[in-house]
């Protein structure tokens, strides 16, 4: 239970450091949400429940884009960068609603 | 009760091979958060502690951290990390973040390689695609006849897979170009015949050696799929007895090797002056031949070719094939009246070349109006 809360935690974070970069874009909440997001991956890692894989995937997803949207912001692109973002942003949108799914399955199993 | 309803074995709803991989492969994934999580809290708390060093460069300050954890070092390259303060933190990202890193490269790469992460990933892809075929053959045992035996059916386009319980053949197996699906598990075992989908599949070869084990597997594998017409079993047996048993158990087809053998050297000796014609037929009948080939068409009620004669048919005209025979009830024709009027329940016996007769196995089996000259539509 104490994994699923931090693995939890930490989706939701990913979307609000995310959201935080868009609304305020600079270089200390572009690093944040990164690594947010890079540590909400590590999390979902070998989970195995319900809709575990697909959480996994879109948060991977989230990854791909912030990854070289930080590198772009600091070498000077900053439009993409936000792009970018905004991309990772639709994705780490999709992991909440696919956590929220999985809480409310997960409480109908019980 | 009836006691062949009692002794069916049931088979299960799912595969529970599949789920077993997918287990092992969770269980690597892991495996592998902790040394992942090292990995890139190092990098993080290098970055940030950089880059409040030199006021927010990100990119020298990552470039200074993986130079440092990764004893390359380079020098002091990023802003503020000459200074006293930059020296103290270098020290100690050093001293932890050298043992971090080389641990956790260390547990990725020995997770990857020692537990092969992408062969399990392409089993868990072949065993997907073994649960969704249908029609195909199950092979039991891989040995030299096997070996030849895939060439075949895989030249034949059948669909099959091949089961053996031994680990050393995994190799091979991987290699053989003829080969798609193959398990390297028990094969006596109900889980695994349900996921090489055992209820789908037209039949079974045994190929086995051992006695014993070419029993047991025969019995379960009647007492899974009942109905002899369902599912067809082939195997091998070493004398007329064993045959007998075999059949009396429910198998289809027993071939005895050492019969077949001596029974195409014996057509060899007393065909010597036509060698050639009696090589040919056997290689056309054992499909070895690749160019030639002969098929057989059960003529049934609503075929096309149904009452029609047989020289209203195109198969001659069109498909360049010829019809050799003609079985009607229990006469074999040989020599055929093109006048002859094709009946149901009638077999065709056509020769031709391999090409022509998919077309028309393709033709018959559409019930076209390819197959009768236009005349007479």
């Amino acid at each position: 239970m104490a994994k699923k809360i931090i693995s939890d935690i930490f989706i939701i974070l990913s979307l609000t450091t995310n959201f935080m970069f868009l609304y305020f874009p600079n270089a200390i909440t572009i690093f944040i949400a990164l690594f947010i997001n890079l540590f909400a991956t590590i999390f979902k890692l070998g989970e195995s429940k319900f809709l575990a894989t697909k959480i996994l995937a879109t948060s991977f997803v989230a990854d791909l884009h912030l990854v070289p949207a930080i590198f772009l912001f600091f070498l000077g692109y900053k439009d993409f960068a936000i792009a970018l973002a905004i991309g990772a942003l639709v994705s780490n949108i999709i992991s909440v609603l696919l956590v929220i799914i999985e809480s409310i399955l997960l409480l109908f199993q019980e | 009760m009836n006691k062949g309803k009692r002794l069916r074995l049931k088979l299960s709803k799912y595969n529970t091979l599949l789920l077993k991989y997918y287990s092992e492969l969770y269980e690597l994934l892991e495996q592998l958060k902790i040394p992942l999580f090292l990995l890139v809290f190092i990098l993080f708390v290098g970055t940030l502690g950089y880059m409040i060093l030199s006021k927010g460069n990100f990119i020298d300050s990552f470039y200074m951290t993986v130079i440092t954890v990764a004893t390359i070092g380079f020098g002091e390259l990023v802003e503020g990390s000459d200074t006293p303060v930059g020296r103290v933190f270098t020290s100690f990202l050093a001293l932890g973040g050298i043992g971090f890193y080389t641990t956790s490269i260390t547990l990725i790469v020995n997770l990857l390689f020692r537990r092969d992460l992408f062969s399990l990933l392409k089993y868990i892809v072949m065993l997907e695609n073994i649960s969704k075929l249908k029609d195909h053959f199950i092979i039991f045992s891989y040995n030299e006849l096997a070996e030849e035996l895939v060439k075949i059916l895989k030249k034949n386009d059948l669909k099959f897979v091949l089961i053996d319980d031994n680990r050393e053949n995994e190799i091979k197996l991987t290699k053989n170009p003829y080969v798609d699906y193959f398990i390297i598990e028990d094969m006596f075992d109900k889980e695994v015949l349900n996921s090489v989908n055992i209820n789908y599949s037209k039949g079974a070869i045994i190929l086995l050696n051992d006695k014993i084990k070419k029993l047991a597997l025969l019995v379960t594998l009647r007492l899974l799929k009942p109905n002899k017409d369902e599912f067809i079993i082939y195997i091998l047996a070493s004398d007329n007895e064993e045959e007998e048993k075999y059949k009396s158990l429910g198998a289809n087809f027993c071939i005895i090797p050492s019969k077949i053998i001596s029974t195409r050297i014996i057509s060899y000796i007393s065909h010597q002056a036509y060698g050639f014609v009696s090589d040919l037929l056997d290689k056309v009948s054992y499909g070895e031949e690749k160019e030639i080939d002969i098929i057989e068409l059960v003529i049934n009620k609503d075929s096309i070719l149904n009452n029609r004669k047989i020289a209203d048919t195109t198969i001659r005209k069109k498909f360049k094939s010829t019809i050799i025979a003609l079985k009607k009830g229990d006469n074999l024709e040989v020599s055929i009246d093109p006048n002859t009027i094709l009946q149901e329940n009638d077999v065709v016996i056509i020769f031709g070349k391999y090409s022509n007769l998919k077309k028309i196995r393709e033709a018959f089996i559409n019930n076209s109006k390819e197959l009768i000259n236009i005349e007479q539509i």
